[in-house]
């Protein structure tokens, strides 16, 4: 039982710890940093795999069934292509 | 039959007996429910095809001469696709009394959520016929007026449409909880439905936008303002259309949680 | 008793309730049903808000880019951070109380109360900030999604801290039935969309070049 209670724990503090190091990725990214349009694609990547971080770790969507996982991810791939493929695209 | 005839001179309804009345209300909840695909059906009549509200034929952005022109051009289009317009809406009245005749049955002896569902809908309702009569009104005189006038009460109109969502969202929040805070194993519509209610509440918030863009997607014709609320209001009278619709083939018509009814 | 005359209510032919659920266990909806249909439906329209933004922005990306330089990315990132944090609190806060743990449960609740109330605190003085500066939603594009789609966020996340409050009120109950955790989860569930949504929000205005 407080095996499980530990577990759970960990796996929050550790999902928390790479989403405040990603912020700080793409904070940095977003402050001029590095070529404009590679920042930018990376920017929308690093968002949505924190997007992702948050329902798997914070949502528990891990352990919950197939369909709402399929749904979830599916939603944030989608998304996530299509803002970085408009943005590609149109970027001159 | 001597039974029920004592039944009913007890209950001071001589006359009618126990089937009478299941059927009576069985028919009138039937007849409430069939209002919400009815609304839908009007307003595509009166909106959509003839007045062409929606998708609005008048941008935001466009001059006062065109706007009266517009009217001018299309007068008799316009006055006979408010009528069918401002039907639709008078009927969401009726539909709502649907909505609170469902909810009421397990609220209590004191439905607050279900006075509130009540009030709002009416308020929203009387909102939306109005803003009906603002259109006839710039249709009214469009041509012998000087354009800004016409102008001004199709603006007025479309302000009160889209802009005035509060009376809508505390609805639809008040149906929802009216869902949520149920707490038997059977609530007058599944649980996620309370859940959905409060989403479709929140959608029609967006429509509030109207009050501050002219162009883009948070002006009257805008996908954030125009069609968030108005496909997700459609849905949402639509499917809780077909649940009391459901309840009440199911037989259920007549019946009250037995500690409101004493 | 003279009831009997009402024929029998349909619903209350129900199966009586579920066993307790087991914590965690595989296959087991966070929450219930209900908060997903609500998330997803979020999620649909905020999908369409981030299309719409991303779409506009590339039909004028220099004025874009020109506003968005005024941004301070500071009071944006911070409160990613605060979101952050809170919805670790949550999440840490809800398994404690899954465990019987009911003073730290309700007490990471109020941390996470705390950093929604930091949250807006912080955009009251960003919102104030730019309108000092003279943007406001109508000086241009930028700052129209700027305004709306923050203050959108915004309604939710006040909506939130409604949800938060009523969550603390059920972790203080000394012992929790399962329709307690039930609602604890989908509030908790609630609050990360809040975290999930600003996320992308944050990566939009403040950080694409």
């Amino acid at each position: 039982m407080s095996c499980e209670a530990s577990s759970g724990k960990n796996r929050a503090v550790v999902a928390w710890l790479v989403l405040m190091g990603a912020t700080a990725v793409s904070w940095y990214l977003g402050d001029g940093h590095g070529a404009r349009r590679f920042a930018t694609v990376v920017v929308l990547a690093v968002a949505f795999a924190k997007v992702y971080l948050v329902g798997r770790y914070f949502m528990e969507l891990g352990q919950a069934p197939r369909a709402l996982r399929l749904l979830f991810g599916g939603w944030t791939v989608m998304v996530c292509a299509a803002l970085i493929t408009m943005f590609v695209v149109t970027d001159g | 039959m001597s039974t029920a005839n004592v039944a009913s001179t007890a209950t001071g309804l001589s006359g009618s007996t126990e089937a009478d009345r299941r059927s009576m209300s069985r028919n009138s909840q039937l007849l409430i429910a069939w209002c919400g695909p009815a609304m839908v059906v009007l307003f595509l009549i009166g909106s959509v095809w003839l007045a062409r509200y929606f998708p609005p034929a008048i941008h935001p952005s466009d001059s006062a001469q065109q706007v009266a022109q517009y009217y001018q051009e299309h007068a008799t289009a316009i006055r006979v696709g408010l009528v069918f317009s401002c039907l639709a809406y008078a009927l969401m009245g009726v539909w709502g009394v649907c909505m609170a005749v469902q909810t009421r049955r397990k609220e209590g002896l004191f439905p607050a959520l279900t006075y509130v569902q009540l009030t709002c809908m009416a308020a929203g309702t009387a909102q939306i016929v109005v803003n009906c009569g603002l259109w006839a009104t710039a249709a009214f005189r469009a041509g012998e007026v000087s354009p800004e006038i016409t102008q001004a009460f199709n603006d007025a109109a479309y302000i009160i449409l889209l802009g005035t969502w509060m009376p809508f969202t505390i609805w639809a929040i008040a149906l929802g909880l009216n869902i949520l805070l149920d707490k038997s194993d059977a609530p007058v519509f599944p649980r996620w439905t309370g859940y959905f209610s409060i989403w479709a509440g929140v959608c029609f918030i967006p429509g509030g936008t109207v009050w501050f863009f002219k162009e883009g997607p948070f002006s009257w014709v805008g996908v954030v303002c125009l069609w968030v609320p108005f496909v997700v209001f459609g849905i949402w009278v639509l499917y809780f259309s077909y649940l009391s619709m459901q309840n009440v083939k199911r037989g259920f018509v007549h019946e009250q949680e037995p500690a409101v009814s004493s | 008793m003279t009831m009997n005359a009402w024929p029998a209510d349909p619903f209350a032919s129900t199966p009586p309730k579920a066993p307790e659920r087991r914590l965690r266990e595989p296959g087991h909806v966070p929450g219930e049903i209900g908060i997903w249909v609500f998330i997803f439906g979020d999620l649909l329209i905020f999908a369409l808000f981030f299309g719409v933004f991303v779409y506009e922005r590339s039909r004028s990306a220099g004025l874009f880019e020109q506003a968005r330089e005024h941004m301070n990315l500071t009071f944006g990132a911070g409160n990613t951070l605060l979101l952050l944090t809170g919805s670790l609190f949550v999440a840490l806060g809800l398994n404690s109380l899954r465990h019987g743990a009911s003073g730290p449960g309700s007490r990471m609740i109020l941390v996470t109360l705390l950093c929604g109330f930091g949250f807006v605190v912080n955009k009251y003085l960003e919102y104030s900030n730019e309108i000092e500066a003279g943007h406001t939603p109508s000086t241009n594009g930028f700052f129209m999604y700027y305004f709306v789609f923050t203050g959108i966020h915004l309604l939710h996340l006040l909506l939130g801290m409604v949800a938060l409050v009523i969550m603390y009120l059920i972790a203080r109950k000394p012992a929790l039935g399962s329709r307690d955790l039930r609602n604890l989860e989908a509030g908790a569930c609630y609050w990360h969309l809040i975290d999930l949504l600003w996320i992308v929000l944050f990566a939009l205005l403040y950080l694409m070049r």
